[in-house]
């Protein structure tokens, strides 16, 4: 036990008397879901004498529900004056005090664990930081769309027998005008017989014609605008925004910075959903004012509508972390060496008791999958993609009974992909010629058409088979738009070969098989924990890296009891298969 | 030959293309009511005997007869 230490406690900056239970205190460390920095707790303090009356003084003022700041300094002959706790107390949970000794019972709640962090998370949505001018139209991206239905044989018959009414009907016009042309220039006197009354008439009768024909002409083009209109899907248009910014300025609203390694957070685009229904004329039935959504952030129906769901989803998607490590939220693949790179401690004692294996961590069947949209049919038609498939079996095995390889495991991310336009359609097939042909009719008579061009421009686009999407989506742009290879960009099998191989008990090594070691004493002095709290990983003497579970340290006695898994393959007799549904 | 006799040609061209494309999705229907009703209004349409109201209100009692 050492006798030399020295602790100190401050409240609010306010040095006072230490706990009456300061030499039995205890911190436990917990990396909780894998996770790179610990949650730290420690055992309730018993406030004394003057921090007695400080605290209670606080409570009489009302302060419950304001965290109090607090710190826990100790010092010896190695170190002065370091901080082992820096967080606040929480008179809301777990206050107690005893007015007859008088002594009161605090607990403690360490800044920036990862508890108090994604209770922040978890209190703040979208919408409320919009409001306060945190997102705004500037953050968004526009992306155009189209609505458009996947292939329907009726639809399609009815559209091809309407389109080959107007074409009839204005073939039939023009050679109707045509043969009166001929009449009309047969009737124009030779010079032989006639007078120029009737050579006058002839030719005033074939120009009353010819300009009723003409205007028959632009009330049929008017029909085929109109027709365009009610067939062609019209050009939308919907706000996105980036992931990164998803993150980044919630990140900044709490007083954080941010970094990633990921880079795909600057082309992966989120897309609300959409509630939105277009203005339509009653009578007509023809738009009169398109809808789309009008902001980039989640919508109060959307998996992710509160700050802590989104940074879930997109931990899900990245297979990632997220601490924050001295003032900047740090949101990276679990495999980026940031995390080894930054760890400081090391452990004296080479030896590892080794005590199990992460068997339980392997699953037979794993599946990652975006969500799918029954609201919008090309979610179920282009499925390819969607989801990714991984089997982990035996390599060799003597039997099938042998096989003890178990469990399925699905990581699911509510966003469903978005679809690209990449060609026409039958129907826009059917009605570009014709549309062609209208143009030529129009300019003939010195109009303006462009009809079959406005056809052409939508590929790219992306595509919903209705307006009114129920689900959020993801889509990677470059450039602000869908290239043509943007599913290779987003799939779940490129998310699996990019984020999840770490994970693998094959790929790269069986980099995922790890050695458990539980419950190994060690020295640990403040410094050592202090160094460990920053970083879970530590390497021992010989150089390998091991990641901490849980640690229960004791300053007073310079000891600690920690949990541990150390990366060493410990099979080789396995292999992946994998199914990618189409 | 005029800018009016290339229209008609390309016309009769455009014609042509939109009945083999008519026939050609007509002739998958599976509901036979509707296809030979739909043919029947083909020809119709051809010999100039169908007005776009008529066939507007054939499309929609089509669309509904295919929804059962």
């Amino acid at each position: 036990m050492r006798k030399d230490i020295n602790f100190q406690f401050t409240i609010n900056g306010v040095q006072l008397n230490a706990p009456r239970n300061w030499q039995e205190l205890e911190f436990l460390a917990t990396y909780d879901n894998d996770s790179i920095q610990p949650n730290i707790s420690t055992n309730e303090l018993i406030l004394v004498n003057e921090a007695y009356n400080y605290i209670m003084q606080l409570f009489n003022s009302g302060k419950v529900f304001e965290g109090i700041p607090v710190k826990l300094s100790y010092s010896n002959s190695d170190v002065n004056n370091l901080t082992a706790f820096e967080g606040y107390i929480d008179l809301s949970d777990g206050f107690s005090f005893d007015v007859s000794k008088p002594e009161a019972s605090v607990k403690i709640v360490k800044d920036n664990g990862l508890n108090s962090l994604n209770d922040r998370l978890s209190a703040l949505d979208y919408k409320y930081l919009a409001n306060n001018g945190v997102y705004s139209d500037a953050d968004y991206t526009s992306l155009n769309y189209v609505v458009e239905k996947p292939f329907n044989f009726i639809e399609l018959a009815v559209s091809s027998l309407t389109i080959y009414l107007l074409s009839k009907t204005i073939y039939d016009e023009v050679k109707d005008i045509q043969d009166k042309i001929a009449t009309g220039t047969s009737l124009v006197p030779t010079g032989i017989g006639g007078g120029v009354a009737s050579t006058i008439y002839a030719i005033l009768t074939i120009a009353i014609r010819l300009a009723y024909y003409a205007l028959i002409l632009v009330l049929i083009i008017k029909l085929a605008r109109e027709l365009f209109d009610y067939l062609v899907p019209p050009k939308r248009e919907t706000k996105t925004i980036k992931t990164r910014l998803l993150l980044e300025k919630v990140a900044n609203y709490l007083g954080y910075g941010f970094e990633t390694g990921i880079t795909d957070l600057d082309n992966y685009y989120y897309i609300p959903s959409n509630a939105n229904y277009d203005d339509v004329d009653n009578i007509t039935g023809a738009f009169k004012r398109l809808k789309g959504t009008s902001e980039g952030i989640p919508s109060i129906r959307d998996n992710g509508y509160d700050c802590l769901s989104m940074f879930n989803n997109l931990k899900n998607l990245f297979n990632a972390k997220f601490q924050v490590i001295e003032g900047v939220l740090q949101f990276r693949n679990e495999d980026d060496p940031y995390w080894e790179n930054t760890s400081v401690f090391v452990k004296k004692n080479p030896l590892k008791r080794a005590e199990g294996i992460n068997s339980d961590e392997l699953v037979s069947n794993k599946l990652l999958s975006y969500a799918t949209d029954l609201t919008d049919d090309w979610t179920i038609d282009n499925y390819e993609g969607t989801s990714f498939q991984i089997h982990t079996k035996l390599k060799n095995k003597t039997d099938q009974t042998t096989d003890l390889i178990k469990g399925f495991e699905e990581v699911s991310i509510p966003f469903a992909l978005g679809n690209r336009k990449n060609e026409l359609n039958a129907l826009e097939n059917a009605l570009k010629g014709l549309f062609k042909t209208i143009d030529s009719v129009a300019n003939l008579f010195g109009g303006r058409s462009n009809l079959a061009n406005k056809l052409t421009g939508k590929i790219g686009f992306l595509k919903v088979s209705t307006n009114n999407w129920a689900n959020q989506k993801i889509v990677y742009l470059l450039n602000n738009k869908l290239p043509t290879n943007h599913r290779d960009k987003i799939s779940m099998r490129y998310i699996y070969n990019t984020y999840y191989q770490n994970s693998s008990f094959v790929l790269n090594n069986f980099r995922g098989q790890e050695y458990k070691i539980t419950g190994e004493e060690i020295p640990m002095n403040l410094k050592d924990f202090d160094n460990i709290l920053l970083n879970g990983y530590f390497k021992d003497v010989n150089g390998d890296t091991l990641k901490a579970k849980q640690i229960v340290y004791k300053p007073y006695n310079n000891k600690a009891t920690i949990d541990y898994n150390w990366k060493q393959p410990y099979t080789t007799n396995l292999i992946e298969s994998y199914y990618e549904p189409q | 030959m005029s800018h009016n006799d290339e229209l008609v040609k390309e016309l009769e061209r455009q014609l042509k293309d939109a009945e083999t494309r008519f026939k050609e999705y007509a002739l998958k229907l599976d509901n036979k009511m509707i296809k030979t009703d739909m043919l029947d209004s083909f020809e119709r349409i051809k010999n100039g005997e169908m007005s776009i109201n008529e066939l507007t209100k054939k499309a929609e009692k089509w669309q509904l007869n295919s929804d059962k």
